[in-house]
């Protein structure tokens, strides 16, 4: 059965069934986790074909052998095993035998990072891991999104933005800061260039855009407040959410009772935080980093999915590691109770889920709480984290999980 | 270099590589480790204190250049580095490493040069320059299978006053192939050289058809490919990084 299987894979190229294959563990034995992703999207990116391993030595990949590749993973620092053909039957019996399954890698996706112009203070995990790896991507903002460019990406980022419109609540403490200053007169200008009245006006129809993109069947991954504040604004249409500061108003002391949960992605039934002194955007946040509330950090776990029945889970939480440090971000975690039904969750540390993914129109977002898997207490101003100290982060490889996801093509579930 | 005095040197170079090590000091040290045990072990601890008596680094230079004293000197020259602080020692330390692979007739001329760079005995830096260029025309004379050794010393003595000079010499060596444990050390400072600003234009003979952060890309990848796991390979990757921001910024 496990051969009836896998042929479809090979029978596009019958001799490779003689040739060699390039394994690349993502086990403890990898020398470099972060870079094996990228190795493999600049297989796929070149249109060889490549196989991701769901549960096979932690996720291994499965490359052709070129020369080319074996040369970038020798000056990536990415540990390879030339495989011949009895062994990869051998790696296939294994699998077929245990609850894997080999998913193809086709066209690598076109990725788009939503980030202002301006150089904030503080780093994007994202990027940096995309630089690390050597994954091209491109930056937007909210100029692309209602212009409708989306659509020109498969897989959209979004970080530690503040789509509630309150500049991320800093104003109290970095009112004076020419970044923030600089940051306020920039989105000011946004809102007057696309006709908005304030800057949360602009936000929301930004939240929308990217709503769009995700129901049209982009891909969606979000971090920090992103997650958070996308949904409060989508959901808080019909009222107003935001300080004073941020649009010359004060906010709807009912909005609670007036949002809309049906336009959110992930959360219901949350209470946005009204007060402008509270540095917190609402109870979906289980930890309130920067409150009188905020709570100690600890360890979340990964769940563990069936590779043939629920392949995309599977994906999404390959990892040599299964109890992952928390980090905080001005979102570091979901409520529980805040989620909608649907959605799955992919970690968690009790009530508090730290990761979590799901389906929405054609597409499908994961929202990853926390601002830096490797910088726990991350501060406005720090340095960026040097991933070339931590080239074995299992909390990155999680954001490097969504960035190949788009472009694995499951088989089909045999009815 | 006896036996068993290799084997030990092996051994203690194969540690000092895996602690990360530049090869060459590694070499070194293993010789010092392997040497001294032995020396001490020879006889009486008087044995020990006549190799220390009476040295000095011009002493040394001077029986390093006689073939029939040479042995011993190099013994000398581990001992008397051991009382050297860092700055001092890891100069002489790289001499110790290359005397064994240098041709005979030049160990007396690299010592000597070594000896102008050091700047507790010689604050000339023009009879340093002088005594690395002499080293640098007996290196260029010689057949490439003598050169490697030579080549990169005379890089390393150049480099404070010629720089240009110092990465020409540099690029020779990688042009010409050489494997020598100096290799990876050459490799990151001709890497640093091109990626640090304009290159250094000082009596530079050296001419490039490629752009610096191109140039330094391609040997930083030739030297992971050959050697992914060198113990500068972490630092070679660092560089490549950026190398190749800089080449995607030119």
């Amino acid at each position: 059965m496990a051969l009836a299987v896998a042929l479809p894979i090979l029978s596009g190229a019958g001799s490779h069934l003689h040739a060699q294959h390039l394994l690349v563990p993502m086990d403890r034995g990898q020398s470099d986790h972060l870079r094996a992703y990228g190795l493999t999207y600049a297989v796929i990116e070149r249109g060889e074909a490549a196989e991701w391993l769901l549960n096979f030595r932690d996720g291994a990949f499965l490359l052709p052998d070129r020369t080319w590749i074996r040369r970038e993973a020798a000056v990536l620092g990415v540990r390879v095993e030339a495989v011949d053909g009895a062994e990869v039957a051998t790696i296939r019996d294994t699998m077929a035998r245990g609850d894997m399954e080999a998913v193809l890698l086709e066209a690598a996706p076109r990725i788009a990072v939503y980030t202002p112009p301006n150089s904030p203070p503080w780093a994007d995990a994202v990027t940096l891991v995309l630089e690390y790896a050597g994954i091209p991507y491109e930056t937007v903002w909210d100029a692309e999104v209602l212009e409708g460019r989306l659509p020109d990406y498969d897989w959209l980022h979004l970080h530690h933005e503040d789509f509630t419109g309150q500049y991320s609540k800093f104003f109290q403490a970095f009112a004076a800061t020419p970044w923030l200053r600089e940051e306020v007169a920039r989105n000011t200008e946004m809102a007057e260039r696309f006709g908005y009245d304030d800057v949360p006006e602009l936000k929301r129809a930004v939240a929308e855009g990217i709503r769009s993109f995700v129901m049209g069947g982009g891909f969606l991954f979000a971090m920090c407040s992103a997650t958070e504040t996308l949904d409060l604004a989508l959901a808080s249409h019909g009222t107003d959410i935001t300080a004073s500061f941020a649009n010359g108003r004060p906010p709807d002391p009912d909005a609670a009772s007036r949002m809309d949960w049906d336009r959110a992605l992930a959360f219901q039934g949350a209470q946005p935080q009204l007060s402008a002194s509270v540095n917190a955007f609402s109870d979906i946040d289980t930890h309130q980093v920067n409150t009188s509330a905020r709570r100690a950090l600890g360890s979340f776990a990964l769940f563990e999915f069936s590779a043939r029945a629920d392949p995309v889970a599977a994906m999404l939480v390959q990892n040599h590691q299964a109890v992952i440090p928390d980090f905080y971000g001005l979102t570091t975690a979901f409520a529980a109770d805040r989620l909608k039904p649907g959605s799955t969750i992919l970690a968690r540390e009790g009530n508090r889920v730290k990761y979590v993914h799901g389906s929405a129109g054609e597409g499908s977002w994961t929202f990853y709480g926390g601002h830096d898997p490797e910088d726990a207490e991350h501060q406005v101003g720090d340095a960026p984290t040097r991933l070339e100290l931590h080239p074995n982060s299992a909390g990155y490889r999680l954001i490097l999980n969504n960035i190949l996801f788009p472009a694995a093509k499951p088989r089909p579930l045999k009815t | 270099m006896s036996t068993e005095r290799t084997m030990s040197t092996v051994s203690n170079v194969g540690k000092g590589v895996a602690l990360g090590l530049a090869p060459a000091l590694a070499l070194a040290l293993g010789m010092a480790l392997a040497l001294f045990p032995s020396t001490v072990a020879a006889g009486p601890a008087a044995a020990a204190g006549e190799a220390l008596e009476g040295s000095d680094p011009e002493r040394i230079v001077a029986r390093l250049a006689d073939a029939e004293t040479r042995g011993e000197a190099e013994e000398e020259l581990l001992v008397w580095i051991r009382e050297l602080p860092p700055e001092r020692a890891s100069l002489w330390l790289r001499l110790a490493a290359a005397v064994d692979r240098l041709p005979p007739d030049q160990v007396g001329a690299a010592a000597h040069a070594v000896l102008l760079s050091d700047p507790v005995f010689e604050a000339d830096p023009v009879r340093q320059v002088a005594a690395a260029r002499e080293l640098r025309d007996a290196a260029l004379e010689l057949h490439p299978s003598g050169q490697p050794v030579l080549l990169a010393l005379a890089a390393h003595l150049l480099e404070p006053e010629a720089p240009g000079e110092a990465l020409d010499l540099r690029r020779r060596y990688l042009a010409g192939g050489f494997e020598g444990p100096e290799a990876g050390e050459v490799v990151m400072a001709v890497a640093r050289a091109l990626l640090d600003g304009p290159a250094p234009v000082d009596g530079s003979t050296g001419v490039s058809d490629e752009a610096p952060a191109d140039e330094a890309r391609r040997i930083l990848e030739e030297f992971l490919e050959g050697a992914p796991e060198h113990p500068m390979a972490p630092e070679a990757r660092r560089l490549r990084a950026l190398a190749v921001r800089a080449g995607e910024g030119s």
